[in-house]
């Protein structure tokens, strides 16, 4: 454990932002771990699919994870922390910033932040309408006016 | 035009990704209706089929005929069924889902009042063949167990904990026995408070049991009590004092102030109808 608190990596974003890490935050990205692990990292780490800011915000999810990690299973109080400064970070962000950071923390892999956005957006499309969520995601209505009528039909039991 | 297609393809990819983790069957079936895209796509992911969870409102409309549809979708892989007061589902009915998914490891009925302790117990038995594990249990709310149903239950279900009731050891009822937050009684083996909400009177926020030695403060919602820690922090009616519990907030009529930095106020029901406070009425205290 004493070597990865001092061994450093860096991490490249698409728009060339450098970020230099330990190697227990990279490791919080299991593509980066493979990476790491496969004796890749002697250089910057560069990632084609992700922005400096997201790439930042994503460092320091990471790194609050592993500063103010549960001592373990049982310790009740550490988790409920941890969990109360996921909630005041998600606040931070709109829709489109929670969209990119799915498709990062997708990319690279990291379950905890992609389970935190995931559950963001569900419960904020959670009463919307159809075209609501079409709204928010840009989403084109591709059904015909024939079509449509068939979806109603087939889910009238629920809705009507 | 090229930017355009690929920002179409990266919202698709970002609802694919949140599908799973839509709440309740409600939520998945409206997305159903967005696009013929994300229809097809939730139609072809098997995965997203294998927990069904139906809550009101949608419970009082689903029938036997659609849950049998609906748990088809997951082509025998469904593995969580979580029913909540659905009026309408039989016997009949959850047995054809059971026979036809011997996956299910998880089946929380609650509430579901047409099911009957033959029933479900014939349903567990079915689960359990073949060496497999039915893990969680939930009946609360559904009539006519009585600790002879438990006792069957529990030649199939070996786990201590596994079924949500259990035989209450003051009144012989099957009931839900809470465990108590006390610490002095979850150190304590035999815990002397064990016993169902008829028999021992608890907090209703932190299920604290309240003996004669525990200072007991009344709630706003008919009925409940609290403890005086839990009752210390609640939001409480500006006349009568009392608060409501967590799960009756919604019941708190709240009283509009002008000043936006004042404590947000609010009556119980009680009070609000009682006095005519409501704030569009011109009330004379004077009297």
């Amino acid at each position: 454990m004493a070597s990865s608190s001092t061994n450093k990596f860096v991490l490249k974003s698409n728009d060339d932002v450098s970020f230099e890490v330990t190697e227990a935050v990279a490791r919080e990205f299991q593509v980066i771990a493979h990476i790491i692990d496969d004796d890749c990292a002697k250089k910057a780490i560069p990632l084609s699919n992700v922005t400096g800011e997201i790439l930042s915000k994503m460092i320091e999810y990471g790194k609050k994870h592993i500063e103010e990690a549960p001592v373990d299973e049982e310790d009740e109080e550490g988790k409920k922390k941890l969990q109360i400064w996921d909630e005041e970070f998600m606040k931070q962000f709109n829709m489109e910033i929670v969209f990119q950071l799915i498709l990062a923390s997708n990319y690279l892999n990291n379950k905890g932040l992609l389970d935190l956005t995931c559950c963001t957006v569900a419960d904020h499309i959670k009463d919307m309408t159809p075209d609501e969520v079409r709204t928010l995601f840009n989403v084109k209505n591709d059904y015909t006016t024939e079509e449509e009528e068939e979806i109603r039909k087939e889910n009238s039991w629920a809705f009507e | 035009m090229k930017n355009e297609e690929e920002e179409e393809r990266s919202v698709h990819e970002v609802l694919l990704l949140v599908l799973p983790y839509l709440h309740s069957l409600f939520e998945l079936l409206s997305m159903n209706r967005v696009s013929r895209l994300l229809k097809n796509a939730i139609r072809d992911e098997t995965a997203l089929w294998t927990n069904v969870v139906i809550e009101p409102l949608l419970s009082s409309r689903l029938t036997d005929e659609i849950l049998s549809e609906i748990a088809s979708k997951s082509a025998g892989k469904l593995k969580t069924l979580i029913l909540r007061q659905c009026l309408r589902v039989t016997d009949k009915g959850l047995r054809r889902v059971v026979d036809s998914n011997p996956l299910i490891t998880k089946m929380i009925v609650p509430g579901c009042l047409e099911l009957t302790p033959e029933g479900i117990i014939g349903c567990v038995e079915s689960l359990t063949k073949n060496n497999h594990k039915l893990e969680t249990l939930h009946i609360n709310g559904v009539y006519g167990f009585t600790k002879h149903h438990i006792a069957a239950l529990l030649n199939y279900l070996p786990d201590v904990g596994a079924i949500d009731v259990e035989v209450c050891p003051k009144c012989d009822e099957v009931r839900m026995v809470p465990a108590c937050s006390r610490r002095s009684c979850k150190e304590s083996k035999e815990r002397k408070c064990r016993g169902c909400r008829f028999c021992v009177s608890r907090c209703v926020e932190c299920l604290v049991c309240l003996g004669s030695d525990t200072e007991v403060q009344e709630a706003a919602c008919g009925g409940d009590v609290l403890c005086l820690e839990c009752w210390l922090v609640l939001p409480k009616c500006r006349f009568c004092n009392k608060p409501y519990c967590t799960s009756h907030s919604g019941l708190r009529q709240e009283i509009e102030d002008t000043d936006d930095a004042a404590r947000p106020m609010f009556e119980c029901q009680a009070c609000y109808y009682r006095a005519g406070t409501n704030p569009y009425d011109a009330f004379d205290y004077q009297i």
